[in-house]
């Protein structure tokens, strides 16, 4: 066994500067970033769910001897041989082939104590890699609470690395984990399995031919994987190998006829060898099945109960945000109107005090105050998300989703996007299918985002400010737009899937997390993520164009003039009016369409804008709420601007257009090109007028105002 | 020996069919090289113990330790035979 010290040998390349690497490696779902965040003290998102970590992080932590070292924690994955973009990146990041990332030097593979045999696969192929090891064995609380035993001093003679318990929620372990890693790092022995001789010959034919071709000699385990390739070409590309992928497909079909299932044998041989590597060193209760956890997914994956289960879930979340979030809206609503005022009272009237009172309190104010709606619905989804339930969800879904075409994995995007766009739009790398995963792309800013509920709820406030149960039918209406979203979606899917992404129909296979209590800790640290990150926004791009709104609201503005009375021949009036002809038809006035326009930058900027032009119409010192400075407005003809019918134009316009620059910018990133980026704004876009034009034009048929 | 390989061909039954509660041995998988790979790399590999759990949306099932749901459509791929045990829940 080469002993290898950090300062020495292997590692005498990497100058004194440059910190020790340490690649975190581990199968989805088993506690990557949560070992990630113990070590580093950063605070990355982890959830009850495969598929969360899509991109590496990088932290760092100091070993015991005060030294830094950079930790990577590297989506997870069940083999070397990726199958999705996200696995792809473990793969390159773990045999140096990406450029930005330096070849770590030493992996720390975590594994999930109590699912030893499928998580040992993953590292055996990693000791075969001959790079120092060190196995995590977490989640212990759970194999004791199962009340199995690990053998662990044997299972590290036999693994030949070292192998430490831990429990990464609690931070349990972490300083042995440390202690290992201040160590020595030896290189494990080579874990190498030797296969019948018909498959050894052609492993012998590819090192050959490296030779030849005068390339440094690679591991053995990724000629291994280059040759049980189902698809050689790209394998050999990706191994950065591409002369091998010609050789390799004879070499495969000569192994084809010796033996039909040499695939099957190749995988099973692993399996097998692991089999016998764990005897003896885990002792299992009798239980096979997981008793509670089994009882609940009969319900959960049960036709009718997992529906009733499911319309139950979203139906309460959406009662919360309405039940429990319009208290503490209306308190931060009314404080700001009172700073407001303090600002009216203090500020002789001028642009000083215009800017401050229409622009940054009118523009961000009426922003901030939908902040703790949106804290109660991310409080749900972290809810069920660190249950385990989302994983369940994804199946139930599957069904109705593989009608329009769709990959059972796009739900997990697609509800992710109900959070925001972009993380949903970055998790469909989990998407092994590149058809699939540009579909998912496409339709996934459908789903109603946070950006979208502060217009929903203005527009719910002005619709039932009359009703005598105004919270039940604000959340019904916000539930059923929440379903349009996804009705347009699953439509355009269909319509794609039967066009330009025909294709084979997608299977959906996932590990199911184990039930658990939630974390209030974590889903508490989410929200505190979440609403920094929200008054970041409010405080840079909406503060910024909240100002630039004011100015081109109350300005050219004449000498002796009232706010309202610049409004009307203000630069925005203008920009507004110039576009009126070809918004009227939905219902909306030129103050909507400047909305609209500020819209374009984050849907949010909607409320700002409004908040901007109304509370700047206001010519009396007392601030009017914005929806009851809303509700005055009326056209020439002394019809309300906001009457239901508008409003609920309004609300589908919004519910399907693609108003966010950064979404843009994201597909643009994802899909690698300007094309699609551009084509999925149009289609949402006209969809979306269009359907509010036929919504409106209806309603006036029928009779409705 | 090819007797009963096909006797074995002609008593297996798809993981979709499969009664819940019982233990049954992969025997083969249908689809495409890249999926069937994937599945053999979860564990579902010839003579892989499997464990049905649950049907209905989903096909419950444990292999190799870890509990995996499948679709309908996958299920119907996995082919089993019944494992000479008693009822595993």
């Amino acid at each position: 066994m080469a002993l290898l010290k950090k300062d020495e040998n292997a590692f005498n390349t990497k100058s004194a500067s440059k910190p020790f690497t340490f690649a975190l490696v581990g199968n989805p779902n088993c506690g990557k970033t949560t070992l990630f965040n113990a070590l580093t003290g950063l605070r990355q998102k982890i959830a009850n769910y495969p598929g969360v970590t899509i991109e590496k992080k990088v932290g760092f932590f100091y070993n015991l001897h005060g030294e830094k070292c950079q930790l990577i924690d590297l989506p997870g994955t069940y083999s070397l041989l990726p199958n999705s973009p996200d696995e792809k990146i473990t793969t390159e990041v773990l045999l140096g082939l990406r450029e930005d990332t330096p070849k770590p030097d030493a992996v720390i593979c975590i594994v999930d104590a109590t699912n030893l045999e499928r998580s040992l696969y993953l590292v055996s192929q990693i000791l075969e890699l001959d790079i120092p090891v060190i196995v995590a064995l977490n989640m212990i609380d759970e194999l004791a609470a199962k009340g199995w035993e690990v053998d662990f001093k044997a299972l590290s003679q036999r693994l030949n690395c070292p192998v430490v318990p831990c429990q990464a929620n609690t931070k349990s372990g972490t300083v042995p984990l440390k202690t290992v890693l201040t160590k020595e790092m030896a290189r494990s022995k080579p874990f190498v399995l030797n296969y019948p001789d018909f498959i050894e010959e052609e492993i012998v034919i590819l090192e050959g031919l490296l030779q030849l071709h005068n390339r440094k000699p690679v591991e053995r385990m990724v000629l291994v994987l280059i040759l049980i390739s189902p698809d050689p070409v790209e394998a050999a590309k990706l191994f950065q190998l591409d002369f091998l992928a010609e050789t390799v497909k004879s070499s495969q079909e000569k192994i084809e006829k010796i033996n039909p299932s040499w695939r099957d044998l190749v995988v099973r041989k692993r399996y097998n060898a692991l089999q016998n590597l764990l005897k003896g060193t885990v002792k299992k209760g009798g239980q096979l099945s997981r008793g509670f956890s089994d009882m609940i997914d009969r319900y959960v994956a049960h036709p009718f109960w997992g529906w009733l289960i499911f319309s139950l879930a979203m139906g309460l979340m959406f009662l919360a945000v309405f039940g429990m979030g319009s208290y503490p809206k209306d308190w931060i609503d009314e404080s700001i109107r009172k700073i407001a005022q303090k600002f009216q009272e203090f500020f002789p009237p001028g642009e000083l005090r215009d800017l401050i009172c229409q622009g940054i309190i009118g523009g961000v104010g009426n922003v901030v105050v939908f902040l703790p709606q949106i804290l109660v619905l991310f409080f749900f989804i972290g809810l069920l998300e660190d249950t385990g339930y989302m994983a369940r969800a994804a199946f139930l879904m599957d069904k109705l989703m593989n009608a329009v075409g769709l990959h059972g994995k796009s739900f997990l995007p697609i509800l992710s996007s109900h959070a925001c766009a972009i993380p949903g739009i970055l998790s469909a790398r989990t998407i092994d299918n590149p058809k699939d995963r540009l579909l998912t792309i496409l339709i996934a800013p459908f789903a109603s985002c946070s950006a979208r509920l502060p217009v929903y709820v203005l527009m719910c406030g002005i619709l039932f400010s009359g009703s005598a149960h105004p919270v039940l039918w604000s959340s019904l209406t916000i539930f059923f737009l929440y379903f349009l979203g996804i009705g347009g979606a699953f439509f355009f899917a269909w319509v794609f899937k039967n066009t330009f992404f025909k294709g084979r129909r997608p299977f959906l296979l996932l590990e199911l997390p184990p039930y658990r209590r939630p974390s209030i800790k974590s889903i508490g640290l989410q929200m505190y993520e979440r609403s920094l990150a929200f008054l970041k926004r409010a405080g840079t791009i909406i503060v910024s164009v909240s100002i630039l709104l004011w100015f081109l609201t109350s300005h050219p503005r004449l000498q002796g003039e009232s706010s309202s009375q610049a409004l009307a021949h203000s630069f925005a009036a203008n920009i507004g009016h110039f576009i009126e002809p070809v918004i009227k038809p939905l219902g909306f006035n030129w103050k909507i369409g400047v909305g609209l326009l500020s819209a374009q930058a984050a849907r949010e900027m909607f409320v700002s804008t409004m908040g901007i032009i109304y509370t700047g119409e206001e010519t009396k010192e007392d601030i009017l709420p914005l929806t009851q400075a809303m509700s005055n407005d009326l056209w020439p003809d002394g019809r309300k601007v906001f009457s239901p019918l508008s409003c609920l134009s309004l609300m589908i316009y919004f519910a399907f257009s693609l108003q966010c620059l950064s979404t843009v910018a994201v597909v643009r990133r994802e899909t690698g090109s300007w094309k699609w980026a551009a084509f999925q704004f149009a289609y949402m876009t006209s969809f979306a007028y269009i359907c509010s034009f036929i919504f409106y034009q209806l309603g006036l048929l029928l009779g409705f105002s | 020996m090819k007797k009963n390989g096909k006797a074995e061909r002609k008593s297996a039954i798809s993981l979709a069919e499969a009664r819940v509660g019982s233990i049954f041995y992969v025997h083969s998988i249908e689809g495409n090289a890249v999926e069937c790979h994937r599945l053999r790399e979860l564990g579902f590999c010839e003579k892989a113990e499997v464990v049905k759990i649950a049907h209905g949306a989903m096909t419950v099932c444990l292999v190799c330790g870890s509990k995996l749901g499948l679709n309908k459509w996958l299920a119907k791929r996995i082919f089993v035979t019944a494992a000479k045990k008693d009822s595993a829940l």
